[in-house]
């Protein structure tokens, strides 16, 4: 009996909401057999304990799914084009209520709005940005200026114009079919997250930093 | 004349738009807002987010330049500004790279193995009592 190449692609996160998770939720499977691809998929990987109502974190490495699909019977050979250490989120509850979201997306609307306001004004005071266009204004007209003048509207109109470059849309017009900077931003900081929890779950150097 | 005016008016427009990228690359990638939208599970408004980043930064210009009380209302929406501002300075100074990387070092180097959330509670509240001192002593020169 000759061995069936299974392939196995396991994506770095998965968020689950069931408590016991198998192969099919976690990695996409491919295999010549079709029986062994149903079998393999059924596979567990792991379950979550009963009664926990946090949510919880499961780092798994493919050499313990490769043991347990040997266990599982199959004569298959693993070959795995995915992540060799994976993350499996388990959120038992979806997530909190309607209304307590809105204040949290209320919250950080309010943030990004006066912060995004607030870095402005503190870069135009520290750099005296009206002082520095007062100045220009007179070298270049002669006339010493009282007030606004069309420099202030210009650096306005550009900086807005620079604003929504950078962005690349405002509200749902979008100007390229990029991802938008904190899109990107994001996918970062999550994938920087996932390989923490992975390199915390793997060392055994216990005195060499904080845990 | 007119020739001169539309110098400066490209002149503006260029330091405009230079100002804007270098302001909201900062903003983009310092982390407070992966960070926050990470821990109000909010993915999905991420639009909505960048486009109040987006009139905040043009409100925010306007209201420094021109003095315009373009944003009506009294007290509540002045504690409402300073609260979230307040959050967000307090978001930035944690992320500035000689926090987050000065930390791990100084653990390293005095080998410290427990307890670093007290270290970092007595930074929250190093913040919240500089702060404090800052604005009733008057150590802004006002």
């Amino acid at each position: 009996m000759s061995s069936e190449t299974v392939y196995l692609k396991i994506s770095q996160i998965t968020e689950v909401y069931e408590r016991n998770v198998s192969v099919k939720d976690i990695a996409e499977v491919h295999c010549q057999n079709p029986a062994v691809e149903a079998k393999i998929k059924t596979v567990r990987v792991t379950s979550f304990p009963e009664h926990v109502r946090k949510s919880m974190f499961y780092v798994g490495s493919i050499m313990e799914l490769i043991k347990k699909l040997e266990q599982a019977g199959q004569n298959v050979e693993i070959n795995s084009l995915g992540e060799t250490d994976f993350v499996i989120k388990y959120m038992p509850s979806p997530l909190a209520g309607k209304t307590f979201q809105w204040i949290k997306t209320a919250f950080v609307c309010a943030v990004a709005f006066f912060g995004a306001g607030f870095a402005i004004m503190t870069f135009n005071n520290d750099a005296s940005v009206t002082d520095v266009f007062a100045k220009l204004y007179e070298a270049m007209t002669g006339i010493r200026p009282s007030g606004p003048t069309i420099l202030e509207l210009s650096y306005s109109i550009g900086l807005a114009a620079g604003i929504l470059v950078f962005f690349n849309h405002f509200a749902s017009w979008k100007i390229t079919v990029d991802p938008t900077p904190i899109e990107v931003e994001m996918r970062l900081y999550e994938e920087n997250l996932n390989k923490a929890l992975i390199q915390n779950h793997g060392r055994k150097e216990r005195s060499i930093d904080v845990s | 004349m007119f020739l001169r005016q539309a110098a400066l008016f490209f002149i503006g427009c260029s330091s405009g738009g230079v100002i804007a990228a270098g302001i909201f690359a900062f903003l983009a990638i310092i982390g407070v807002f992966p960070r926050m939208i990470h821990s109000t599970d909010s993915e999905k408004n991420i639009w909505l987010y960048e486009t109040l980043l987006i009139l905040g930064g043009i409100w925010g210009n306007l209201i420094d330049l021109y003095h315009l009380p373009i944003f009506p209302g009294g007290d509540v929406v002045l504690a409402v500004c300073g609260l979230t501002v307040g959050a967000f300075v307090g978001c930035l100074v944690m992320s500035l790279a000689e926090t987050l990387k000065a930390l791990p070092v100084l653990n390293r180097r005095i080998r410290l193995s427990v307890g670093l959330q007290y270290v970092i509670l007595s930074i929250a509240a190093g913040k919240l009592g500089g702060s404090l001192l800052y604005f009733t002593k008057g150590f802004g020169g006002a």
